[in-house]
């Protein structure tokens, strides 16, 4: 017998976890909802850029999901088993899924809890909604000069934090060689300033610097760390100069929510239908694990790329993305404001795939790297679409992708198989110094490459 | 334009390395653009930095070289809806890859590519990736392990036969044992072991006064390593007969390891593991079917369920069912009913392998429980049992 809503109540961890919960009860949040007898398993989009996976045991209140919260179970299980007490006709029927069949064999089941019996006596039920109250002019507006009191002074601090960045860089250019050598230790100092700064975003970017240049060769390096340079004078010189900008406030102090940018008209939209092309994951030095799932449009047109990026605490162990490489769906995806947009969020999707298709690729794969760093030269990477080629080794061992007229270096050698396919197309990403292939299509079909 | 570019941008460049300033290194008409002092220096940084990106190309030092493209084999690959549990299985069971390779190739197919290829340090596949061996080796053929000496060493042969026995058995059929003894000292027992690499089965039986035939008529006694290599010499040396001849013996005799049998099947094809299969399934002693798997070779996916059935392995797993389907991964019944399932899942039948997998279903394990990927994979590679 399926729990009822007070049952579910009663399997919150504490409140807070209830309350949260009771804010995901819209079923805007979620895109995928379904059950098979007593197993219900759903997507609930959070504030990150993949959605969550969530599945529950209506027998015994078993919960899992994909988020990082360490709570048992989380606001998502508990929202979506309350949902399904208050009407499971919401709840498509369906097959179970792998992944949600991998959990049932992976758990050991429990006793579903007595109705009325709550885990701890401090946590009262939810209550049922009220009519927002009216909004007050006066407190409205107090509110809003308020945040723009405190947006003025983030300003000023941060801009204080772009002036010390500046004398910082103009050190290490006169001290050049001793930078080279001591990257870790300088970067990650003046990152500290810049949080104290509050340019979080720009911390993060120098705090990583390292990890973008040590792997590359010594002469290389030079003048990688040239432009890594010069991207970050060009970087807080824009930002300086037009502060209010969306795409600098989010490359100097941090992105807006989900939220804000779903609800920003001016956000670019685009529809089309889009391939999953791979997955790329990075422990941080901050603590954090980067996880960056490639997106390429489908179709007879010119490609679109898209990245959802998502963090997760390196605490919270591994984390799996809700899609694998190679998946297609249709799907609106709603862009953060740059001048080459990249980074985006799924504001609806469709399993069902219009097209299947992988694009044509530019004759000049490289084009779309110059044209993004007139742009946007703070850029990191280009994901670029290359035409037939193959993969090749110079003398040294060293791996290169021949494409058409281009020639550009791999990042790492890749699986041994690609050495002897005919590559008919390719997607990476170009950093400048170095190709990071994603995935291919070849004469032994759909190729992945490990990031 | 690019050449004055690049010339610049190696002086700029060289400037600062030398931990000088780079303004004085830039044409006289950028100066106006780019100020003086330290905003100078940042301005060039800026610049060089969208040029190296925007206007300069990589390229590489000298000649690319491209490989062969890998060949296709005479079995296409695994469909692509199967490739995840193939992934899974190599992962997990590498030492059971060959296997898994004559169970495809069993049924008509290869492992992709990019799921498995084979390495200088693995197993020997299927005779069928052979091309692939070559392509992985450049184009040249993998190294032989030595070849033993066609010539026998009668000193030799006369050293180890002082280490061996031939015994008469029998009452009315007399017929000659080899007694593999156990030695007193441990140096003697790996200079026995050494010298069985050594020696060839001719050379032999001269020294212990019989003939080849003789030798291999009856199953060797004594203690399972100087077995094994006992078998693994009329392996090397023996005629394909023989190696029946032998296999056959110990394969009769309850109290000879299954163990050392292995390399005497090389030369079997594939009806003849076939045939041996229910009696090495009933001989096995333990959870294990690691000789049943590495006597089939090219007869993994033939063993039928009664066989499997009256395997001491089969009724060790059936016990063990329960409480595996409800342990933890990591816990040791969760691990011995992996591997069981996985041995099963390679060896059997299709039949045999939907009976596994119904049985196993029913005894709480969920259908999409990766234990089960082995019985899975052997069905879906049978059209007319998956669909």
């Amino acid at each position: 017998m399926a729990l009822a809503r007070n049952a579910v109540e009663a399997l919150a961890p504490d409140q807070s976890a209830l309350t949260a919960a009771a804010g995901l009860l819209k079923a805007a949040k979620w895109p995928v909802r379904a059950r098979a007898g007593d197993i219900v398993w759903g997507e609930c989009q959070g504030s990150g850029a993949n959605p969550y996976r969530v599945a529950a045991d209506m027998a015994d209140g078993g919960a899992k999901c994909t988020c990082p919260s360490r709570k048992f179970p989380c606001k998502h299980g508990l929202a979506l088993m309350l949902m399904c007490a208050q009407n499971d006709a919401d709840f498509t029927p369906a097959a179970i899924p792998d992944w949600v069949t991998e959990w049932l064999g992976r758990r050991r089941k429990t006793s579903a809890p007595e109705p009325g019996q709550p885990k701890s006596n401090t946590i009262a039920p939810l209550q049922p909604a009220h009519e927002t109250p009216p909004i007050d002019p006066e407190a409205a507006a107090r509110k809003r000069a308020a945040a723009e009191k405190r947006a003025e002074q983030t300003r000023r601090t941060v801009h204080a934090a772009t002036v010390e960045l500046d004398a910082w860089i103009a050190d290490q250019l006169a001290a050049f060689p001793a930078f080279l050598a001591d990257l870790p230790t300088r970067c990650r100092r003046i990152a500290a300033r810049l949080v104290d700064g509050r340019a979080a975003a720009l911390a993060s970017r120098i705090d990583e610097m390292p990890s973008r240049l040590l792997p590359l060769l010594p002469h290389e390096r030079i003048d990688a760390a040239i432009a890594e340079l010069g991207q970050l004078v060009l970087l807080v010189r824009a930002w300086r100069s037009n502060p209010a900008d969306a795409e600098l406030t989010c490359c100097i102090i941090a992105a807006e929510t989900r939220e804000e940018l779903l609800a920003d008209p001016a956000a670019k939209r685009i529809t089309a239908s889009w391939e999953v092309l791979g997955e790329r994951v990075a422990t941080r030095r901050d603590g954090l694990v980067s996880v960056a799932t490639w997106l390429m449009s489908l179709g007879e047109t010119a490609p679109h790329f898209a990245v959802l990026q998502d963090f997760f605490p390196a605490s919270a162990g591994r984390r799996t993305g809700a899609f694998a490489a190679g998946d297609i769906f249709n799907a609106e995806l709603v862009f953060y404001p740059s001048g080459a947009p990249l980074r985006a969020v799924i504001a609806a999707r469709d399993p069902n795939a219009a097209k299947r298709v992988w694009p044509a690729a530019a004759a000049d794969p490289l084009a779309a790297h110059s044209e993004q760093r007139l742009k946007a030269p703070w850029a990191l990477e280009t994901p670029l679409l290359l035409p037939a080629g193959r993969i090749c080794v110079d003398s040294q061992g060293r791996h290169w992708l021949r494409s058409g007229a281009t020639c550009l270096p791999l990042d790492s050698a890749p699986p041994a198989v690609t050495l002897g396919a005919e590559l008919t197309a390719a997607a990476g990403l170009w950093n400048g110094a170095r190709l990071s292939l994603i995935a291919a299509h070849s004469n032994w079909g759909r190729l992945s490459f490990g990031g | 334009m690019a050449g004055d570019l690049g010339d610049t941008i190696a002086r700029l460049r060289a400037a600062w390395m030398a931990g000088g300033m780079a303004r004085k290194h830039c044409p006289p008409e950028w100066l106006p653009t780019i100020g003086d002092g330290p905003p100078a220096e940042l301005a060039l940084a800026a610049l060089a930095g969208q040029a190296l990106h925007a206007v300069f190309r990589p390229a590489p030092g000298g000649p690319l070289v491209t490989r062969d493209p890998l060949p296709p084999l005479a079995h296409p690959p695994v469909p692509d809806a199967l490739r995840p549990r193939v992934r899974r299985l190599v992962a997990a069971y590498p030492s059971m890859v060959k296997h898994l390779l004559a169970l495809l190739a069993g049924r008509g197919f290869t492992v992709h590519p990019a799921d498995w290829l084979p390495t200088q340090r693995s197993d020997p596949p299927p005779a069928l990736y052979a091309p692939w061996l070559l392509w992985v080796n450049g184009g040249a053929a993998p190294p032989r392990s030595p070849a033993k000496p066609l010539v026998a060493d009668p000193a030799l042969a006369a050293e180890l036969a002082q280490l061996l026995e031939v015994v008469s058995i029998g009452i009315v059929h007399r017929r000659k044992r080899l007694k593999i003894a156990k030695l007193k000292t441990a140096p003697q027992t790996a200079r026995r072991l050494d010298l069985f690499a050594k020696v060839t089965l001719g050379a032999l039986a001269a020294a212990l006064g019989t003939t080849s035939a003789e030798l291999v008529a009856t199953a060797p006694t004594g203690v399972p390593p100087g077995i094994a290599a006992f078998a693994a010499m009329v392996a090397a040396t023996g005629t394909p007969d023989e190696h029946r001849r032998l296999l056959a013996a110990m394969l009769d005799d309850p109290e000879c390891p299954l163990a050392g049998t292995s390399p005497l099947a090389a030369t079997l094809d594939r009806a003849e593991a076939a045939a041996l299969l229910p009696t090495t399934l009933r001989r096995e002693t333990t959870h294990r079917l690691t000789a049943t798997l590495n006597l089939a070779g090219a007869a993994c996916g033939l063993a039928c369920l009664p066989d499997i059935e009256a395997s001491p392995s089969y009724k060790l797993i059936r016990e063990r069912l329960a409480a595996a389907a409800l342990s933890s991964p990591g816990q040791e019944a969760h691990i011995v009913l992996a591997l069981c399932l996985t041995e099963l899942g390679l060896v059997a039948h299709a039949q045999a392998a939907q009976s596994l997998l119904e049985m196993c279903i029913e005894a709480g394990l969920p259908p999409a429980d990766r234990r089960l990927d082995a019985l899975h994979l052997n069905i879906a590679l049978t059209p007319e049992i998956s669909a």
